[in-house]
């Protein structure tokens, strides 16, 4: 009996042999080291960079915006003795205009 | 072990670890390679740590095997029913059946031990290590395994004849 099964195995080896030799053939991928991918190493970037970012924020002052020329601001206000005048003005900022009627807003 | 002699035993197995890997994915070479590649991974990454009381190749090969499974699992491939159990009977052996199409009509632990003992040259220990499995319960799939491949090659041996 040990005698026949050990025929019969000698059918499987060679049965796996020949997938072996059949294998041979077969052409293997290269073995390449790819170094992964660390997601981790990227935590101290982000945080200098956020730290960077964030200082360069606070450290940025208001610019008075000029404006593109100077402005001639044209008002006309009347006089004590109910004359009209033309007033004109030059300026570079539009802070210090005020419009005439402005004082309609406070009285009415 | 330290990470450069572990990556020259890994790269002086890689031929075998591709064909273990090939027979694990069902002999899909394209799934093999990926797998493989996931397997590198794992062990570049040190995901799966190599344990000093095993050798190198079964460590290896048992982590191509969990991979695939883990793979197969994914994609629903699997539905290991067959695994345990012979409930796969083939009933017709087609004209041209390839060595490999015979080994797949096998229920797959008593594929994965053929392959291991015949094809690997592996201890029947060696094998039950890979498949994380006992070596009695290892031996009966052995004995099944080798029963169940006789008969699809007498079965093929004889249809060859009467054609």
């Amino acid at each position: 009996m040990k005698l026949q099964d050990d025929i019969a195995d000698e059918e499987l080896e060679m049965f796996f042999s020949e997938l072996r030799n059949k294998d041979k053939k077969i052409i293997t991928p290269p073995y390449s080291k790819k170094t992964p991918f660390k997601i981790w190493k990227l935590i101290p970037i982000g945080i200098a960079a956020s730290l960077f970012l964030g200082i360069w924020v606070l450290n940025q002052e208001k610019e008075e915006s000029q404006l593109y020329q100077d402005m001639i601001i044209i008002s006309l206000i009347e006089g004590e003795d109910d004359e009209q005048k033309f007033i004109i003005e030059h300026t570079s900022s539009m802070d210090v205009w005020e419009s005439p009627t402005a004082s309609l807003l406070d009285t009415y | 072990m330290k990470q450069e002699l572990l990556d020259q035993i890994i790269k002086e197995h890689h031929r075998e670890a591709y064909f273990w890997s090939r027979q694990c994915c069902n002999f899909d070479d394209d799934l093999a390679k990926d797998v493989l590649q996931q397997v590198y991974l794992k062990i570049w990454e040190e995901k799966a740590k190599f344990n000093a009381e095993a050798k190198v190749k079964t460590w290896l090969f048992s982590v191509i095997r969990f991979t695939a499974l883990e793979w197969q699992k994914k994609n629903k491939k699997t539905v290991p029913l067959n695994a345990d159990f012979d409930l796969v009977e083939p009933e017709k052996i087609p004209e041209a059946t390839s060595h490999e199409e015979l080994i797949l009509m096998l229920p797959d632990r008593q594929k994965e031990i053929l392959l291991l003992v015949f094809y690997h040259q592996m201890t029947l220990e060696k094998a039950s290590e890979i498949m994380e499995i006992g070596l009695g319960t290892a031996r009966t799939h052995y004995d099944r395994g080798k029963k169940k491949l006789k008969e699809l090659i007498l079965k093929k041996q004889h249809y060859e004849a009467t054609r």
